[in-house]
């Protein structure tokens, strides 16, 4: 799967109830924003690399948390990436991300599958941290 | 971290991503203010740019506020008013916004 089949595919595609509108960035690696009906405040950002397709939506930044709540953000973000379905949280500079990683041969069901419940989780996890932001 | 597997690629990947969502929120405040300037909202904005068909007459702009009774207790302590005085207080926040439009307009009619 590369991402232009992948715009492709998701064009014209429907899961779960939900259709995904794609727009390719322009860049030197190619990367799409995909952004799922019903949860539009939170695009996915995918990209296909030779060992992964890696999707991921942007939560926060640092500058917008409270520090004196940073560990113990931290802490309950470890805990919560663990039952989490489909998706983990991390760190991409100062930016705090939810992000979930697909094998390169994975079907169009499967990626759907990962970015209707990425974004899904990200506007849960948004309400979730709500209180840490300063 | 020992880092003898090479995640150079995945790295650049990440870094890829990191700019292109970058781009999309300077695109995204791009339009948003030139939306704004042009009175026309976002959606349409796009459409101008694509030379795409859109409805010109925009919906009449309005400036509103909903106070809610924690808000009247708040701006109340500000302005040294009681919480109950809601006449003066809306008095205080109509002069408080024409003062910030002034500053943040300097050249508009006044």
């Amino acid at each position: 799967m590369d991402t232009q089949s992948l715009t492709l595919a998701l064009g014209d595609a429907t899961h779960a109830g939900r259709t995904f509108d794609v727009l390719p960035v322009a860049g030197d690696e190619p990367v799409l924003q995909v952004t799922v009906s019903g949860a539009e405040e939170t695009p996915v950002y995918v990209t296909v690399t030779d060992t992964q397709i890696l999707c991921l939506a942007y939560l926060f930044d640092k500058q917008e948390l409270n520090p004196e709540q940073l560990n113990d953000l931290h802490e309950n973000m470890l805990r919560i990436s663990v039952p989490m379905p489909l998706s983990a949280l991390g760190k991409t500079g100062d930016h705090y991300v939810v992000y979930g990683a697909l094998a390169p041969t994975s079907g169009t069901a499967e990626i759907m599958q990962e970015l209707v419940t990425l974004a899904e989780n990200a506007i849960d996890l948004l309400q979730t941290f709500e209180d840490y932001l300063a | 971290m020992s880092g003898k597997r090479d995640w150079s690629k995945e790295e650049r990947a990440v870094q890829a991503v990191q700019m292109a969502f970058d781009l999309s929120n300077e695109i995204q405040r791009a339009f948003r203010v030139s939306a704004a300037l042009q009175d026309v909202s976002t959606a349409n904005m796009v459409r101008k740019v694509l030379q795409l068909p859109y409805r010109k007459n925009r919906v009449r702009p309005r400036l509103t506020v909903t106070l809610h009774d924690d808000d009247f207790e708040i701006l109340a302590r500000k302005y040294g008013l009681a919480a109950d005085d809601r006449v003066a207080i809306r008095q205080k926040v109509a002069e408080e916004l024409q003062t910030f439009a002034r500053s943040y307009l300097p050249d508009s009619e006044k």
